[in-house]
């Protein structure tokens, strides 16, 4: 406003807050972490944990969990001490982007189908909350994960496979191309079929192809969708989209030859499919493989680091996109949080453009990425050198918590996942990264918003609190699932995605001080956080044998050693010893005659001693655990 | 809502603002939800008059801004007895030079008027005595209107955007000399900004009734008034099955008319048969809305909604020295639910429910100098906005401000030449969702309007037929505010308007 104006005004504008903390300089700060295995990671959806604004609760259907239900950043704001107090030290957030709105009666609330990868998704906010937000967190020691998506954007194109110009929900045509479909049928010869939907075909390797009834037709023309009134449009940083499948003239995330356009992945064992396949529900593939993308893609989120001063990544779908991606955007990244501008190819018309440097650079930016699978081997892959620093260890969700903590599986299941663990994952920290090694760093979890929660599958309080034991006392980083702590039982998406007001942000709870306390011994045992890890005992027995469901593990840092015992059996006490059938009791690292003191109860009178040998035999109620700790070592927990 | 309706009582009508037939002004509506001005994209921030996604509002001005009763020819006992007819209107065409319609291209609340909307209203009274006695008297006040763009001879469309302004009746002197009583429908409001098209004091609508009470150069007013807009906020409706058979029927389950009462005092200073004189008003207002419960048609989730209350306080001094040559100043604060005005719901709510938080500030000047070759309008108006909803950096929270000086100079009685240069300017607190940074939108602006006013010279001389040729300069936060991506008007930061155009007032319902 001119002089003359603002003399006007001048008495009127006092009381407004300055917009210039949130505008233009995008201040970042340099969130001091040492050492990412000194956080406790909490995982919340944004939609789902805290509804502190109702103004942008637009088209929310509370109760009907496919749907948005209100949750926004101003909620994390408004509930940040409840994380505190919990004991957390760390977010991940889910998706900010703008999203798709709908699609096929399902809401984009989760933030996995992005439409415009550039701008804040208005149903949690504007650009001014998310930033208060993650001021908020870091003023109280809480650091902010970002997630983001680099395989797919949302089902903004459709294939059209007969040609009529229109997305069909049912085409008469060939399903399975020249890939056999998921349930192994060979194709029929001639290819006939049957119920294929023009959003969200069968892969073929050759491109989706076109079909009439008098058989193939060629490649499938691929139509953008144009539908504001549900942001399905072509997506975001990108110009110039043709209706037709011509690229010619569309820029960045418009253009047709930016994605692979080869259909939805139906067989999970074929390489092929897995990485140039759509992520099924018609999420369209990025074609990460092409060097403009991986440039355009950086850019992106480097952008957000600095918009929103975000502390880390969790990079969705990891196995579905190429090593050379990862290599890329991993390295960009790394480049841009330690203070260097990096090229920007989005912004347009400037070839000379640059993401702007952050104002302040960060050390140990954490990029951790999701591969759902059970194979350590793939899982490990992506920690190879200039890729992540870390990975979910999603091997260990599926062989130990749910084989062992649900399943009563025999604890040796752990003993084996730890050597998988030091076989696959790389041992040598990225360079430019978290200074500490992958296979020292993976994100362990129970459960997640992709799988049903573990009360679900196995409905005992008593096993999630044991579950929990070890989870926060293993190697590697913990991450919680929202609503753990409140004993949240829900079965697969969406039912496990609970909006948690709905317990009144309850702190009282069993669950909740459980975890409470085991990360209070967490953070006061640096062995815990960062000590190696040697397991004392494992057993195959399950059923009624002595030491049945028992696993003990020492973990020791610069000289000190914590001893961690658990029972994972629901029905017998169990005890850290073999004799019953001629073997042996636990030999600990701890010399003979050392008196430990157990720290998790807090009880004097659990104190033992081991003998002269410096074996030790523990003895444990169904799903207790133990944590010994040398007198000498014992520190006084905080309160 | 029983005690909403109880609060309902009396409304007293400031005297100062009394206009008779044949009077020069007439005073304008300000009915959000009256389409004005140009076609504005869905997303552009820019609130209309004092509220967050509404159509601009006060489609028209056409009351005289001059506070100087003297001005007026007459007062309510010069009505004519019997069937007595006024109107205001305002009919304007233009193009932006470019091979489309002239567009606005307003980035305040209340910005110049050249390119307003067509609006017309017809303003019908019959007047009868009570008894024999020729000072007490009755009338009924009727005031159809048609507004926005959509004009039979320009759309095609046989649809018109019809509204009621006014429909009331009123009795005067009976039973106390002084006394005006009335109940009815009415738009209700004091001196307007006629530059702006803004009453920045008061300016209400509601359905009620009122007192008036007028001694010497005193006057005091009182209004008490409902209203239940159609918004979930205030009304739901819900379907439940039949009785029997058959489609099915609804249920009221919210209802919570908002009950406003006004109060104005207005003192006069000046000497009878003087040319000169002042006036300082008071005024206030209360807004009341019960509780009730807000239920989710789909899940049929019941949502709370507490009582809530606003406020207005606000103080006016103008002086003139003469006919048309007069000087308005204007102060306005208003909390709650009466920061957004009587016409609009919430549409941005704190988690409970309450719009407690909400302010409006409002600083205003407007003024009118003539000569016999030379008039001159001056007024501004600094307005802060704060919105109820939580946020440091509330998008839908801005301060705005705007000056206009319109010179006319006289090249005869019937032949001026008016122009007009403004500037006005906005900020809103938070990032514009879209594009992610704070937009500070300004508009710089030139008029040009030869006119013929066959009534004479005067800045408030109607009918006025005029040509008018605009250009506004708009910087490119502006253009970000104003117009979506793709939208033509995005890429033109000169914006032409080139047109002509009609308007006229006389014997106005208003008051």
């Amino acid at each position: 406003m001119n002089k003359t104006l603002l003399l006007c005004a001048a008495f009127l504008a006092a009381c407004a807050p300055d917009p210039a903390s949130i505008d233009s300089h995008y201040e970042t700060t340099a969130q001091p972490v040492e050492d990412w295995r000194d956080e406790v990671v909490y995982q919340l959806l944004v939609d789902r944990f805290g509804d502190g604004d109702v103004t942008n609760d637009y088209g929310v259907q509370p109760g009907e969990l496919g749907r948005f239900q209100g949750g926004d950043w101003q909620g994390v704001t408004n509930h940040l001490d409840y994380l505190t107090t919990l004991g957390v030290t760390a977010i991940w957030i889910s998706p900010v982007v703008r999203n798709l709105e709908t699609d096929a009666g399902f809401d984009g609330y989760h933030g996995y189908w992005q439409s415009d990868m550039t701008r804040p998704n208005p149903h949690f906010g504007d650009l001014g909350a998310l930033r208060t937000m993650v001021q908020a967190a870091h003023a109280k020691g809480i650091k902010v994960i970002l997630d983001l998506v680099t395989n797919h954007i949302g089902q903004l194109f459709y294939y059209d496979i007969n040609g009529n110009g229109q997305p069909d929900d049912t085409v008469y045509g060939a399903g399975c191309g020249v890939q056999p479909p998921a349930n192994s049928q060979a194709c029929p010869i001639p290819p006939v079929i049957t119920h294929l939907s023009e959003y969200d075909p069968d892969y073929d390797s050759r491109g989706v192809q076109g079909y009439t009834s008098l058989g193939f037709s060629g490649p499938a023309a691929v139509r953008w969708i144009y539908d504001a009134a549900i942001d399905r449009l072509p997506p975001l940083p990108g110009a110039g989209a043709s209706p037709d499948q011509s690229s010619n003239g569309a820029e960045l995330f418009q253009r047709l030859d930016w994605y692979h356009r080869r259909g939805r992945i139906t067989d999970y064992g074929i390489p092929d499919q897995v990485v140039n396949g759509d992520f099924p529900g018609g999420l369209k593939d990025v074609a990460t493989e092409r060097e403009d993308v991986r440039a355009a893609m950086t850019a992106v989120f480097a952008r957000w680091i600095r918009m929103a001063d975000f502390d880390g990544f969790r990079i969705d779908t990891l196995k579905h996109v190429d090593h050379g991606f990862w290599q890329h955007f991993c390295s960009g990244i790394r480049q841009y949080v330690a203070g260097q501008s990096i090229p920007d190819p989005t912004q347009l018309g400037s070839q000379a453009a640059t993401v702007p440097a952050l104002t302040v650079p960060k050390s140990h930016f954490f990029m951790f990425g999701e591969s759902f699978d059970g194979s350590d081997v793939l899982n490990g892959s992506f920690t190879a050198p200039n890729e992540v620093d870390a990975v979910f260890h999603f091997a260990q969700k599926f062989s130990v918590f749910d084989g062992v903590f649900k399943n009563n599986g025999p604890t040796k299941a752990i003993e084996d996942q730890l050597d998988r663990v030091t076989a696959n994952y790389s041992a040598v920290p990225q360079p430019g990264g978290i200074d500490v090694a992958p296979q020292d760093s993976l994100v362990n979890f129970i459960d997640n918003h992709d799988v049903a929660r573990f009360l679900f599958d196995k409905p005992s309080p008593d096993a999630l609190r044991n579950a929990l034991s070890f989870l926060l006392t293993e190697q590697g980083i913990p991450c919680i699932y929202y609503g753990t702590e409140q004993e949240f039982d829900g079965g697969n998406d969406p039912t496990n995605r609970e909006v948690l007001w709905s317990t009144g942000y309850d702190t009282t709870g069993a669950t909740f001080k459980w975890i409470q306390k085991l990360i209070g011994v967490r953070k006061a045992y640096a062995p815990l956080r960062r000590g190696t890890m040697s397991v004392k005992w494992s057993t195959t027995h399950v059923a009624t044998e002595q030491d049945a469901g028992v696993f003990a593990f020492e973990r020791s840092y610069m000289g000190k050693t914590v001893l961690v015992v658990v029972n994972t059996s629901d029905q017998k006490a169990s005890e850290t010893s073999a004799s019953n059938t001629g073997g042996s009791s636990m030999l600990t690292s701890f010399a003979g005659g050392t008196h430990l003191t157990e720290v998790l109860s807090g009880d004097a009178t659990q104190g033992i001693t081991t003998d002269a040998g410096g074996t030790l035999i523990v003895t444990l109620a169904p799903r207790a655990a133990k944590i010994f700790v040398p007198d000498g070592d014992v520190v006084t927990l905080a309160h | 809502m029983i005690r909403a309706a109880l609060v309902a009582a009396v409304v007293l009508v400031v005297p100062t603002l009394a206009l008779a037939q044949g009077a020069p002004s007439t005073p304008a509506n300000g009915a959000p939800g009256v389409p004005a001005g140009p076609p504005q994209s869905p997303n552009v921030p820019i609130p209309a008059d004092n509220t967050i996604g509404m159509p601009k509002a006060a489609p028209n001005s056409n009351r005289n801004p001059n506070p100087d009763p003297s001005t007026y020819t007459g007062n309510n006992n010069a009505v004519n007895f019997g069937f007595d007819y006024g109107s205001y209107g305002r009919v304007g065409v233009g193009s932006d030079l470019r091979g489309h319609e002239g567009y606005g291209s307003d980035v305040v609340s209340h910005g110049t008027r050249y390119e307003l909307a067509p609006y017309v209203e017809l303003a019908f009274y019959y007047t009868g005595k009570v008894g024999d006695d020729t000072y007490r008297k009755w009338r009924v006040v009727l005031v159809p209107a048609f507004a926005g763009g959509d004009l039979f001879h320009y759309t095609g469309s046989l649809d018109s955007h019809f509204i009621l302004r006014n429909a009331y009746a009123e009795v005067e002197n009976v039973g106390l000399k002084g006394l005006t009583l009335w109940v009815g429908s009415r738009t209700y409001r004091g001196d307007d900004m006629y530059q702006f098209n803004y009453w920045p004091l008061d300016n209400l609508n509601t359905v009620g009734a009122g007192a008036l009470f007028t001694k010497k150069r005193t006057t005091a007013a009182l209004h008490a008034g409902l209203n239940r807009l159609d918004s979930a906020y205030q009304y739901e409706t819900l379907d439940t099955p039949p009785r029997g058979l058959g489609a099915p029927t609804s249920s009221t389950v919210l209802d919570r008319p908002r009950a406003i009462v006004s109060f104005k005092l207005t003192q006069g200073f000046w000497r009878e048969g003087s040319t000169h004189g002042a006036k300082v008003a008071l005024y206030g207002e209360f807004h009341a809305l019960p509780s009730g419960d807000t239920t989710d048609a789909t899940t049929r989730l019941v949502t709370p909604l507490p009582r809530d209350f606003g406020w207005v306080a606000g103080a006016q001094l103008s002086g003139w020295l003469r006919s048309n040559v007069f000087l308005n100043l204007w102060f306005r604060s208003a909390g709650g639910l009466a920061a957004y005005g009587e016409l609009t719901a919430p549409t941005s709510l704190p988690i409970a429910h309450k719009v407690t938080g909400a302010l409006e500030l409002v600083g205003a000047f407007a003024g009118n100098w003539e000569s016999k070759y030379v008039g001159l309008m001056v007024a501004s108006y600094a307005r802060r906005f704060v919105d109820a909803a939580s946020g440091k950096y509330n998008s839908m929270s801005y301060t705005e401000g705007i000056v206009a000086v319109r010179p006319t100079v006289y090249l005869g009685k019937y032949f001026h030449l008016a122009t007009e240069i403004s500037f006005q300017g906005r900020q809103s607190d938070g990032l514009d969702p879209y594009f992610g940074r704070v937009l500070k939108p300004k508009v710089f602006r030139a008029s040009f309007a030869p006119t013929v006013s066959p009534t004479g010279k005067g800045s408030f001389a109607r009918p006025n037929l005029y040509l008018v040729y605009q250009v506004s300069r708009i910087n490119q936060d502006g253009l970000d505010a104003l117009f979506n991506a793709g939208d033509f008007r995005a890429l033109h930061d000169v914006v032409h308007y080139a047109g002509g155009g009609v308007e006229w007032w006389f014997n106005s319902s208003y008051r």
